[in-house]
């Protein structure tokens, strides 16, 4: 109810509502993005993610009631998968300044242990999955989750211990741990 | 940035970085760029704008329908249709071009006020203040209104930004306490609200016997139901201890329902009991605040004790439901010495006619509630079996199940009231 009023004020161009929304909804979009590109970058991720709340601020008008996180996920979706479409820019570095972007291996290395741990998240069984989501990479509180989900706040928290368990568990197998 | 995803990559024993989480003050100052804004104003610039410690009203007082009043959604779970139009809106704010502070949404009935507002930064160091941990302590806000009660300041952090912090206040009252003045204290001037009631309302004079805890009794002499709480006017005996002021009075319902104030706040004690008078009798007014609003139009009268008073008037009537609705009193346990009650499982289900299993392994007990089996987390203590796990019962143990828990800081024991429904 409360994302009803933010779309409102998006909607009648405060401003202020734009950074509240880039407040509560970035771990949800960037997760989202994230999801649909996994092993995407950190840089190119970041700028998926603004390019997303951009989006927000120029069409919350056409955006219908109760539509705004379907609406987002959208967005992110499509502008992550046209990011992975698009050839990486190459920049140049600071003369003399130390080169701190991962090298190519470990780079490889971090998109196949992500596409794994993607893999073992969707392994989980509902709604471990949808509480796990939530809490980690939504960053939702116990509380939320538990009202939106219709458990209570002590389930909530025995499901993400055994998720984590699960999770490990899978990995291990995996060879990643 | 530790984020929870970062957490969960520890965890795992993975490189933190495996699955990256932006930041959202990094996504912030790309979206700023893009949007051509990459600074706030400077202090110059704003005191040039504006003169200093401007009161502007930005809008009526009067009632304005909004779609969705924040403050409903704060204060309020389930519908809240039926006040959507009686909040009052008055956005009223005062400013001296570093700090904002905006009154946002008002609602009182006859005895406590619920108030939404807002302290926005305007400067780099102001914000900075803003954002620093211990912000909001006793100094950063003044607030009159009579003598309150109660008062209670909270924060709707899901609403902040990085430049303005929303909180909302919370006041109960004996009588009205006339406009609310509110002040920032790093400001000079304040905002002055009206706390006028907004809500219809149901009063009803009585001198009417009621059962009170540990088998004693008061005289109820006025009961003022609103859709946001209700009040009760009672009378004691002279000399009888604070510790056990509790009355209640049932509100029957056009559909044969009986609604309780515990019911009405989700099992949570009064807001407020506070003498008001001592002779010759002891006088109280307890308040309670639902965390529902209630329908006035479904309430077809008032129990108190053993008699029904209908809100068509005329005398009031026996009331057959009295012998179903019972107290009794269930000692809590504070046994880690931190307030955190814990509660008997024998004492509760022999109370309530219940049963339990204890898995010492796992950790839990299963107890059969009256809509099927219901786990809560239980611990062995001193040859007892002992629950914390308060909200599991209140949601699981079904329909006719009321509790009230009654806190007394400072003591070992924190008494807890059930209140039996059919």
């Amino acid at each position: 109810m409360q994302e009803e009023k933010l779309l409102e004020r998006l909607r009648r161009g405060e401003r202020a509502a734009l950074e509240q929304a880039v407040e509560r909804f970035t771990p949800y979009v960037s997760a989202v993005a994230a999801r649909a590109a996994v092993g995407i970058g950190r840089e190119d991720l970041e700028e998926v993610t603004a390019d997303v709340f951009l989006a927000l601020w120029k069409h919350a008008g056409e955006i219908q009631r109760g539509s705004l996180r379907p609406w987002l996920a959208a967005v992110a979706r499509n502008r992550a998968r046209n990011k992975l479409r698009t050839p990486p820019a190459s920049l140049p570095l600071e003369e003399g300044a130390p080169d701190q972007r991962p090298g190519p291996e470990e780079e490889s290395q971090r998109r196949e242990d992500a596409r794994r741990l993607w893999q073992a998240v969707e392994r989980l069984e509902q709604p471990d999955r949808e509480v796990v989501l939530r809490y980690y990479f939504y960053e939702e509180k116990t509380r939320e989750i538990a009202g939106a989900l219709g458990l209570n706040h002590t389930t909530v928290r025995s499901k993400l211990s055994r998720s984590r368990k699960k999770l490990r568990q899978w990995l291990t197998e995996e060879g990643m741990v | 940035m530790n984020t929870r995803l970062h957490k969960l990559c520890r965890q795992l024993e993975l490189e933190p970085e495996t699955l990256p989480a932006p930041r959202p003050a990094d996504v912030r100052r790309r979206v700023n760029r893009a949007l051509g804004r990459t600074g706030r104003p400077s202090r110059r610039a704003l005191r040039t704008a504006l003169a200093a410690a401007v009161i502007a009203a930005l809008a009526v007082t009067s009632a304005v329908a909004v779609a969705r009043s924040s403050l409903l959604q704060t204060f309020f779970r389930g519908d809240t249709q039926v006040l959507e139009g009686q909040v009052k809106q008055p956005y009223a704010s005062v400013t001296d071009g570093v700090w904002t502070l905006t009154v946002e949404e008002v609602l009182a009935d006859p005895c406590q006020a619920l108030v939404t507002f807002s302290i926005q930064a305007h400067t780099d160091e102001a914000a900075q203040q803003l954002n620093r941990p211990g912000f909001f302590n006793m100094d950063t806000l003044v607030f009159s209104a009579g003598i309150p009660l109660s008062a209670g300041i909270g924060e709707e952090e899901e609403r902040n930004t990085p430049t303005r912090r929303f909180y909302h206040l919370t006041l109960a009252y004996t009588q009205s306490p006339g406009p609310l003045e509110l002040r920032l204290g790093m400001m000079e001037e304040g905002l002055t609200v009206s706390l006028a009631p907004d809500v219809d309302t149901v009063e009803l004079d009585m001198e009417q016997a009621a059962p009170m805890l540990l088998g004693e009794e008061c005289t109820v002499r006025h009961v003022m139901v609103s859709p946001i709480g209700m009040r009760l006017e009672l009378e004691l005996p002279p000399g009888q201890p604070t510790q056990s002021v509790f009355a209640q009075a049932f509100l029957l319902l056009e559909d044969g329902g009986v609604a309780s104030p515990s019911m009405l706040t989700a099992g949570q004690g009064p807001v407020s009991t506070a003498r008001v008078a001592e002779a010759p009798g002891d006088r109280y007014e307890v308040i309670w605040r639902f965390d529902q609003v209630l329908d006035l139009s479904r309430v077809t009268g008032i129990a108190v004790g053993d008699r029904v008073y209908s809100l068509s008037g005329g005398a009031s009537s026996p009331w057959e439901g009295a012998e179903d609705y019972q107290t009794f009193t269930l000692p809590s346990l504070d046994i880690r010495g931190d307030g955190n009650p814990f509660f008997s499982l024998d004492e509760l289900c022999a109370g309530l006619g219940l049963s339990y299993t204890w898995d010492p392994d796992s950790g839990t007990a299963r107890v059969e509630g009256r809509n099927g089996p219901v786990a809560v987390s239980a611990r062995a203590w001193e040859g007892q079996v002992l629950t914390e796990d308060l909200d599991t019962l209140r949601r699981a143990l079904g329909v006719g199940i009321e509790l009230s828990v009654w806190v007394t800081s400072g003591t070992e024991e924190l008494p807890l009231t059930w209140i039996i429904l059919p």
